[in-house]
């Protein structure tokens, strides 16, 4: 059985081999104002997917790592014959280098969108542990309490964990059963089990 | 340098593929060296995979005309990458948090911590329906599996979580 990422990659491969050629061909064509716009949107949509590789790759998705490095050091690779071709005008590095920036911010607001995977949240809270906790489960999210020590007596010490897309939302949840609650946010790896209503 | 230009066409794409598959796999060594503060290693191979990501970039920009420059290199890249994930799992390098959160069975599971020669610390904790005990353990990334099967088996209702953890200190470790 053929996964659809390898029957998308039979279709475009060959698609690829006819348009590569032409575009190469294409640089000396390209009108010099437009071409660093075209090297600026390279470069950008190269770093958007090596964010989304990142993701996959952490998760150890093999096969979408593959396509995705594909494509980007594809881009990649055009994006440098592109500066390369015309190397006198100065604006054609600068739009390299631009697309490098937007590209890195594009990517970081493009993860903090999909969010993937799971954050623990710590809480400290020095007196309304209790209303905290009520306040996570009641949102259908699962809560242990454990009696800590703080300086100033007991504490309570609550772990949850959450889906990071829901991090903000529960934070919110938190500050408002008790608003001097201590917050942490750890980085999960995997997560298996447990209670969600 | 010159020779590589000089190879037949046919041969000059695996060429390619051949040095991004090992500048990749290079680089998945080097970034585990660099998180574990390995700077002399860190160094080393920064500095290969550098030599042979120019050897391999060159040789495929000064030959655009053949396609098949481009996709070799975009392939090496991509196959790289995916044996570096392949080499990372293999080694298993580093230390990980597993955190258990037991309704019933806490200290059987502690207990089959201690007997797989791992420390585990129990705490008493408070969940929804009653007390639970919340275990804390640090073990090799290579034992995780395992630990966990083992973990699954004494207590299926258990809720389990994977940290990675930086360098420990002391404790105690393997019996």
């Amino acid at each position: 059985m053929l996964h659809p990422a390898t029957e998308l990659a039979a279709l475009l491969l060959p698609a690829l081999a006819r348009i590569l050629p032409d575009l190469r061909l294409g640089w000396d064509e390209i009108p010099p104002a437009i071409l660093p716009l075209l090297i600026f949107g390279l470069r950008t949509a190269d770093l958007t997917l090596s964010t989304l590789r990142m993701l996959v790759v952490v998760r150890g998705r093999r096969l979408a790592a593959w396509v995705l490095g594909f494509a980007q050091a594809l881009v990649f690779i055009s994006a440098v014959a592109g500066v390369l071709s015309r190397l006198d005008d100065p604006w054609n590095w600068i739009a390299y280098a631009a697309g490098f920036g937007t590209g890195n911010v594009v990517g970081i607001l493009l993860e903090n969108r999909l969010a993937p995977g799971h954050s623990l949240l710590q809480v400290v809270s020095s007196r309304r542990g209790q209303a905290v906790s009520e306040a996570l489960r009641q949102s259908g999210r699962g809560v242990t309490s454990l009696a800590a020590r703080g300086l100033e007596g007991t504490v309570s010490l609550l772990l949850c964990y959450v889906p990071r897309r829901e991090v903000e939302a529960a934070q919110q949840e938190i500050l408002g059963a008790d608003p001097e609650a201590y917050v942490t946010v750890g980085h999960v790896r995997q997560v298996r089990g447990g209670w969600r209503a | 340098m010159l020779e590589l230009l000089s190879l037949p066409p046919w041969l000059l794409p695996l060429v390619i593929f051949a040095l991004r598959v090992t500048d990749m796999s290079l680089d998945t060594l080097r970034v585990l060296f660099v998180i574990r503060g390995g700077k002399a290693a860190s160094w080393i191979l920064g500095f290969f995979q550098s030599a042979i990501w120019v050897v391999a970039i060159t040789s495929a920009l000064s030959n655009l005309d053949d396609p098949w420059n481009l996709f070799a290199y975009a392939g090496g890249f991509a196959t790289g990458n995916v044996v570096g994930m392949a080499i990372e799992e293999r080694l298993a390098v580093g230390h990980a948090n597993l955190r258990i959160i037991s309704p019933g069975r806490g200290s059987a599971v502690a207990e089959a911590i201690r007997t797989s020669g791992y420390a585990a610390t129990e705490l008493a904790g408070h969940g929804k329906d009653g007390m639970v005990s919340v275990i804390n353990s640090s073990v090799r990334r290579r034992d995780l599996t395992r630990l966990q099967r083992k973990v699954e088996q004494i207590d299926p209702a258990a809720f389990l979580t994977i940290e990675e953890v930086r360098p420990l200190h002391r404790g105690y470790w393997r019996a």
